[in-house]
């Protein structure tokens, strides 16, 4: 009883077992994915005097935020784009971006 | 090569139900670390130790709201006069962000949301639509963490997670952060500063407040409008306010007061990062790290919806196993006062006419002259006792001869099997009544006798005997005594209840020989032939019935490999039992009883349930993680208490002592499990339609041989 003379469903059942593995593989990965930290990223440069506290701080050059590997950042362009307006932020106030300049001292090692 | 393989079944399944393991428990782990979840309430400790930490710097505690630290020097940002940059903790929530968010619109006014990362997972669409409002995104941790309290993987984590999140849900990075339970900088404390610093770290700009409305302890709108306003008049503020975490009636209200009034007075409301003329502060987000999101994102909800089926799950597998206790004590209770009251009719037992034993043995050397010896001081009047002996390449045979003993018969065979063996000796054997007992099994002195009293009702064409462990030695031979306690005394009488024995133990059973022509003999076709042989008598219209004074004793496996293999054999055969008998379900009559009743129990409470217990141990060690503990705790010694009190019940009716009861709790961690895969083992055999080592050729010939009489 149950002996399966032709071999058909095993077969049958050893394609779908394979394609379960796959399904749960895959459901791990997506399952540990999210924890994975993504590479860090340059922030914005602030301008340096656009405060109240500090008329003209001089921040830290943008190497300090870099990538350890360097590999998707590139500090020098981002010291020169960072402070430049993008749209998506509509709420501020126009005059303050316009006195942004970018770091005094990039590529200072 | 290839019978080593078959010998062990097939394997690959293993795997699978690791892999199922793994993913289950993660994302039942995903899911209690969401859920663990607060937010819009104070600390739960007064202070976060701060001992050995150094204190924070006055630039931090006597400066701006707004942060940075990853530089060669602090450098804090305030809000300008006449600007107020309000706040919103907690969210993004369904009910009250969506309303915040018409409020800011109906006045024109921006604000900054820093939102807590797994909710952003839970309404993706509402972070969107806040960035597309025009309004700031700020990172709030994950789950609403402490991280001064927190240890340094988690406030790692926490990071990594919203960030992801946030990345999934906009294609965007934020690099604002406000760390959940802080304030103004000069309420931080040593440790605020550690989880700063460590934010900083990571690529962040905090941003604490100005202005605490406390609004998650609802002081009352006008409370909430008066903490929002700034002193003196026309100071600039970062505001903090909450769109989630709780009812935010008032909130929302004061809200609207608050910008309907400081509007009045010349104030603009606008984002952090415009206020203190910074660049937008979200950055595009790589691909990966969107996708990171998207994964995060599904495995959240996905591990959502698994938790809430498993919870289901579990509350059906509790309920069946508490309705299978409480039929079976039921059943029970009513057997015993029903065999009680027709003992005290009876008056003692019966002489039934002369009983034939037949014993089937294949190298049961060790055991055969105990057996043949207990069978012959049996008081039953007319006993003959056929050993029949299957090919054993040990002294079986000569043993029995050697003992001499007067009705003592052995009939020799070709090795061919248990069944083959049986219908052997049934074929020798003289009498109408039938005692079928296993090779490695003691009877009481009494057994015999007690066993074939039933058959006073000619209506009865089988009679089960009561089987105890022999060897009750160790912690494996206590639980399989009480198994056998169990299963005998509980389940076996609910079956003589219902009319649906699907087992005469091979042990210690008797039968009418017409019965057993009636059916053809003991059939050979399954791994279960005492099984497969109870359901055809049945079904040939036979009552079979217990009786649970006759008593025998048998050996149980001594390893838990022995174990395996007996199990594995009597799973898989009696699913072959059940399937070479699955057209009783739909019979009329015994047949019927039969199906509807005995067939379903085992195919609900032998198949079904243990298929499900895998997943019920994962629930249970994420229940005593994430769930309240204490619950958990006393879920667990209710059943165990009415476990351990239903066992006693067995116990007692069988006059067992109770002292075995001890090894109960003990019982869930290694025999549970290895009884569930034992199951599993067998019905992916039975799917596969593997060839096993000793089920070998199918032998037919005693059977046919029989039904030739």
């Amino acid at each position: 009883m149950f002996v399966d003379r032709s071999g058909r469903r095993r077969r049958l059942l050893t394609v779908i077992g394979a394609a379960l593995a796959v399904a749960l593989l895959t459901s791990l990965i997506v399952l540990f994915a999210g924890f994975v930290p993504g590479n860090r990223v340059p922030l914005p440069g602030w301008p340096d005097a656009g405060g109240h506290d500090q008329p003209a701080p001089t921040f830290g050059p943008p190497e300090v935020m870099t990538t350890p590997d360097g590999s998707t950042t590139h500090p020098a362009s981002s010291t020169t784009t960072a402070p430049v307006p993008t749209t998506a932020n509509p709420g501020q106030g126009d005059e303050h971006r316009r006195t942004a300049r970018p770091s005094k001292s990039p590529g200072k090692p | 090569m290839s019978l080593h393989r078959n010998l062990r079944g097939p394997r690959a399944h293993w795997i699978l139900l690791l892999l199922w393991t793994a993913v289950l428990f993660g994302a039942l782990c995903l899911n209690g670390y969401v859920h663990g979840i607060v937010g819009g309430s104070g600390r739960s400790s007064a202070a976060p130790p701060s001992a050995g930490l150094p204190a924070v710097p006055t630039e931090v505690s006597e400066g701006g709201p707004i942060v940075r630290l990853d530089g060669d020097r602090v450098q804090t940002r305030r809000v300008p006069d006449h600007t107020i940059a309000l706040t919103f903790d907690d969210g993004p929530d369904p009910q009250w962000t969506p309303q915040v968010l018409d409020t800011l619109a109906k006045h024109h006014a921006h604000a900054t949301f820093f939102v807590v990362g797994s909710r952003v997972n839970e309404h993706p669409e509402l972070v969107r639509r806040v960035l597309a409002e025009g309004h700031e995104l700020g990172s709030h941790t994950f789950t609403h963490v402490d991280l001064a309290t927190a240890p340094a993987w988690q406030r790692d984590l926490e990071l990594t997670l919203t960030d992801n999140a946030i990345a999934g849900a906009i294609g965007r990075q934020v690099t604002l952060f406000r760390p959940p339970f802080t304030a103004s900088p000069s309420a931080l404390t040593p440790a605020d500063m550690r989880a700063m610093r460590a934010a900083a770290d990571a690529g962040r700009i905090v941003v604490l407040t100005d202005l605490d409305t406390r609004d998650w302890q609802r002081p009352g709108v006008g409370a909430i409008v008066k903490a929002a306003t700034p002193e003196p008049p026309g100071t600039g503020a970062v505001v903090l306010m909450h769109d989630g975490g709780g009812d935010r009636r008032q909130t929302v209200a004061a809200l609207d007061q608050l910008l309907e009034k400081l509007t009045i007075e010349g104030y603009t409301f606008t984002t952090v990062s415009a206020a203190t003329g910074a660049p937008d502060s979200t950055i595009p987000a790589t691909g990966m790290t969107r996708l990171r999101g998207d994964a995060l994102r599904l495995a959240q909800v996905s591990a959502g919806w698994l938790a809430k089926v498993l919870v289901v799950f579990f509350a059906m597998a509790l309920f069946l196993t508490l309705l299978r206790l409480g039929l079976q004590l039921a059943c029970a209770a009513v057997h015993s006062s029903r065999t009680r009251r027709r003992r005290r009719a009876a008056r003692g037992l019966r002489y039934l006419g002369p009983v034939s034993v037949v014993v089937p043995a294949y190298n049961e050397a060790a055991n055969i002259a105990a057996t043949v010896r207990s069978l012959i001081a049996n008081d039953y009047p007319d006993l003959e006792v056929i050993v029949v002996d299957d090919g054993s390449t040990d002294a079986t045979a000569e043993i029995v001869r050697r003992l001499r003993l007067p009705g003592v018969r052995v009939v020799r065979q070709p090795n061919g099997g248990k069944p083959a063996a049986l219908n052997t000796g049934i074929e020798h054997a003289m009498h109408e009544l039938l005692v079928l007992v296993d090779g490695d099994t003691v009877l009481a002195p009494d057994a015999i006798g007690r066993l074939v009293q039933p058959f006073t009702d000619p209506s009865v064409g089988a009679v089960s005997g009561n089987t105890k462990v022999a060897n009750r030695r160790g912690m494996l031979g206590r639980w399989q005594h009480l198994e056998y306690v169990i299963g005998f005394n509980l389940d076996r009488r609910m079956f003589d209840i219902g009319e649906c024995m699907p087992t005469v133990p091979g042990a210690i059973g008797a039968f009418r020989r017409v019965a057993l022509a009636d059916v053809g003999g003991v059939p050979g076709v399954t791994l279960a032939e005492d099984t497969d042989l109870t359901m055809s008598v049945i079904r040939a219209g036979w009552r079979v019935v217990y009786e649970e004074t006759a008593i025998a004793w048998t050996e149980a496996p001594t390893s838990l490999r022995q174990l395996w293999r007996q199990r594995y054999r009597w799973c898989y055969g009696t699913m072959q039992a059940m399937w070479k008998h699955r057209r009783s379900l739909v019979q009329r009559g015994a047949g019927g009883r039969l199906g509807r009743r005995g067939l379903a129990y085992l195919m609900l409470f032998q198949i079904a349930l243990p298929l499900a217990a895998p997943a019920v141990d994962i629930f249970t060690v994420y229940g005593l993680v994430f769930l309240p503990w204490l619950q958990i705790a006393a879920l667990w010694l209710a059943l165990l208490t009415v476990q351990v009190l239903s066992s006693a019940y067995a116990l007692r009716l069988d006059r067992e002592r109770f002292r075995p009861l001890w090894t109960l709790p003990l019982q869930q961690i290694v025999y549970r499990q290895l009884i569930y895969l034992v199951v599993i083992q067998s019905l992916v055999t039975a799917l596969l339609g593997s060839r096993l080592g000793w089920q070998g050729p199918t032998r037919t010939g005693a059977a046919a041989a029989l039904a030739r009489q």
